[in-house]
């Protein structure tokens, strides 16, 4: 199929359904009906204001093929020890042969799931809102993923790696399941990482549906490092039962044009759940992130904090969205979003959203905008390190509170060692 | 014995305000010069243009370091020619690990001179040797740069940075202010051990205090914008005594006899 425009994906057809799933086929039948009625966010729409999809809509993206990349390429791009289990997807699609999976849990590619089971629950209700173009895109569209389910007490020690591999102008559809039993525990470590060199980039459209059950805990890290023309679309919706513990850490410094929608219900008492993110945006950089924050019942904690620093051209949009419902006292809520806005071309729009129907409710929120400290700049210039290198050390260090939240030692080595990396390649003046 | 600093009728502004106003000084090598002064006759501005701070403009005069135009060079470019300002209030940065910063400016001064850079395991071993010099402990290493440090802690990190980078010029601003005696022995004992043939040190105080540590060779007194009185370390015990008023009512005394 030659390469279409992302705006006349709305309209286009869908392939011919080569699974005779009936509840799959009515879901991508549904999507597609309300895709073509409300299309993708519109500019008047206020959760997609600061995000114009206007240039992105002229885009001309394929479909995905078959690609082939070697081990040595996917080394090249994620640090990986030669066994840590890993699930690779190349423009969405699943790579067993450059995957390593632990054979004692349930944890397969999507596309071989479909085909033994009803997944049915995990897909339905399909979103409603006006602006939820994306979703219903991916649900008409999406063919692979990773499929995860841990029975009740397992307990995985060894981090699993879920690496998606974008290449070339190539529009995916990942589809992610994540189901977590009680009292079970999982590490994951994503990785969003490009092949498609300079002058190409596609447009990752990601869907991730996590359960994490009765006292289970998941830790995860997600850094995101596309090519310099790459799009992500991506939307996480986590459901937190009693006593469950989610920790997920951010890290996004690539990509041309970043959209982040990660919505968290808190379903039982006790329930966790921290947020953080580190958001570096240069050049013509564009990263919206928007987390909504449902405590649904007593007793639940979520915490946020996100820093992001923008240089150049670059756009940092952070909207923190917490709702406390009716009756859920106990509720307790901190979110913080520090910002570093390094030259009069770039932009911050960060903005916390309260909504509090409860009574009693602790929420706190902070958002800050500033500069580099020159007192400091100073000070390490008296001790002979020039401006360049000063200002990444400082920029460095304003991130490092987020990594140090980073329970795992591992996870937290690792996106240290990532935007320690970052920093050394950066160009700057 | 030669110059290691010349100032030589040094003007400087900060904000359009005029603080140094003909200011003259030469430091040789091996010599610990003090200066004293009353509070705003420009002796921490003294510091920061030496420096080479931003917003400390020299409006006329020069700064030779061995015998290079010191003004002509970038902050930077100073501290890796051999300058060093232990600063009278060390500057907190969370985030930065004191031994990363620390290695990435010796490595900065190694490059500068065309040196390789100093390797993690020779750098751990060198910093270890500085320590023992101040008896500070092993975990400053592990924390932010001066965050969470006493004043003492700040002060002696200072000294301790001075003692890995050994510079050839160190400008001691208000060193022993907001320190408790022990911590006072402590830096002296510190530069003292840094006293050197090869190196100069300018000792900006308040006080004569700290002058019962650090022996100075000559102790300057610095009022409104220059040096108004030179002498030996009597000097600054007779300051100690009769305080800044007595050298302006002993100039008054010889303006009126002339």
């Amino acid at each position: 199929m030659a390469a279409l425009a992302l705006a006349e994906y709305v309209n286009a057809e869908l392939a011919a359904e080569t699974q005779s799933l009936s509840w799959l086929h009515d879901l991508r039948t549904q999507a597609q009906q309300s895709l073509q009625a409300h299309g993708l966010p519109a500019e008047g729409s206020e959760n997609w204001r600061y995000s114009s999809l206007r240039s992105l809509l002229r885009k001309p993206l394929s479909v995905s093929t078959d690609v082939i990349v070697d081990e040595q390429q996917l080394l090249s791009l994620v640090a990986l020890e030669k066994n840590d289990f890993r699930m690779v997807f190349v423009n969405g699609l699943y790579q067993a042969q450059l995957s390593l999976v632990p054979v004692d849990i349930q944890i397969s590619s999507l596309a071989t799931e479909l085909k033994q089971q009803n997944l049915s629950a995990y897909f339905t209700p399909l979103p409603e809102a006006v602006d939820a173009g994306f979703s219903w895109l991916n649900a008409s569209r999406f063919e692979d993923g990773l499929y995860i389910k841990l029975e009740d007490n397992q307990v995985v020690e060894q981090t699993i790696h879920l690496i998606q591999l974008s290449v070339g102008d190539v529009l995916s559809h990942g589809r992610h399941i994540i189901d977590l039993g009680a009292d079970s525990s999982l590490s994951l470590n994503e990785h969003f990482v490009d092949l498609s060199g300079v002058a190409a980039g596609g447009l990752l459209n990601t869907q991730m549906h996590i359960l994490v059950g009765k006292n289970a805990r998941m830790d995860w890290t997600r850094t995101q490092a596309l090519g310099s023309k790459s799009m992500l679309v991506d939307r996480v919706d986590c459901q937190l039962s009693k006593g469950a513990q989610l920790h997920c850490t951010h890290l996004d410094v690539g990509g041309l044009w970043i959209r982040h929608d990660f919505n968290v219900e808190l379903q039982g008492e006790h329930g966790f759940i921290q947020v953080d993110g580190v958001v570096l945006v240069r050049g013509r950089q564009h990263t919206d992130f928007h987390t909504r924050i449902d405590h649904q019942v007593e007793n639940c904690t979520s915490r946020e904090n996100f820093k992001c620093i923008a240089d150049g051209r670059g756009r940092g949009v952070y909207n923190g969205k917490i709702l406390v419902q009716p009756g859920a006292d106990g509720s307790d809520s901190a979110q913080k979003s520090a910002n570093l806005l390094l030259s009069p071309h770039a932009e911050i729009d960060t903005k916390p959203d309260l909504e509090i129907l409860a009574d009693d409710v602790i929420a706190s929120h902070g958002a800050t905008v500033g500069q580099l400290d020159e007192d400091a700049l100073y000070y390490l210039r008296t001790r002979g390190i020039d401006v360049p290198l000063g200002r990444k050390m400082l920029m460095r260090a304003f991130c490092q509170e987020v990594i140090d939240r980073v329970k795992a030692p591992v996870a937290r080595e690792q996106l240290a060692g990532k935007l320690d990396q970052v920093f050394t390649q950066m160009e700057i003046t | 014995m030669s110059a290691i600093l010349e100032i030589k009728d040094l003007y400087a502004s900060v904000e359009g305000t005029e603080i140094l106003k003909g200011l003259n000084l030469t430091l040789n090598t091996g010599e610990i010069h003090a200066i004293m002064g009353p509070n705003g006759a420009g002796k921490s501005t003294l510091g920061n243009v030496i420096a080479g701070r931003d917003g400390y403009t020299v409006t006329a005069g020069e700064v030779l370091f061995k015998g290079k135009d010191l003004l002509q060079l970038d902050t930077e470019e100073r501290a890796c020619e051999g300058v060093f300002l232990a600063f009278q209030y060390p500057v907190e940065i969370p985030g930065v690990n004191n031994t990363y910063f620390l290695r990435a400016a010796l490595n900065a001064q190694r490059a500068y001179r065309g040196e390789a850079p100093m390797d993690a395991a020779a750098f751990l071993r060198l910093v270890r040797e500085k320590l023992k010099i101040l008896d500070l402990k092993d975990d400053l290493l592990k924390r932010a740069v001066n965050v969470g440090f006493s004043g003492g802690e700040k002060k002696r990190n200072e000294i301790f940075q001075m003692a890995v980078l050994e510079p050839t010029l160190a400008i001691l601003d208000e060193t022993d202010s907001g320190l408790d005696i022990d911590a006072l022995r402590a830096v002296a004992a510190g530069v003292n051990a840094l006293r050197d043939a090869g190196r100069a040190m300018l000792v900006i105080t308040h006080y004569q205090r700290l002058l019962d540590y650090i022996v100075p060779d000559v102790v300057h007194v610095l009022a409104d914008g220059k040096i108004v009185r030179s002498g030996g370390a009597e000097l600054a015990l007779q300051l100690e005594e009769k305080g800044y008023t007595w050298l302006q009512q002993e100039d008054q005394q010889v303006l009126e006899s002339s």
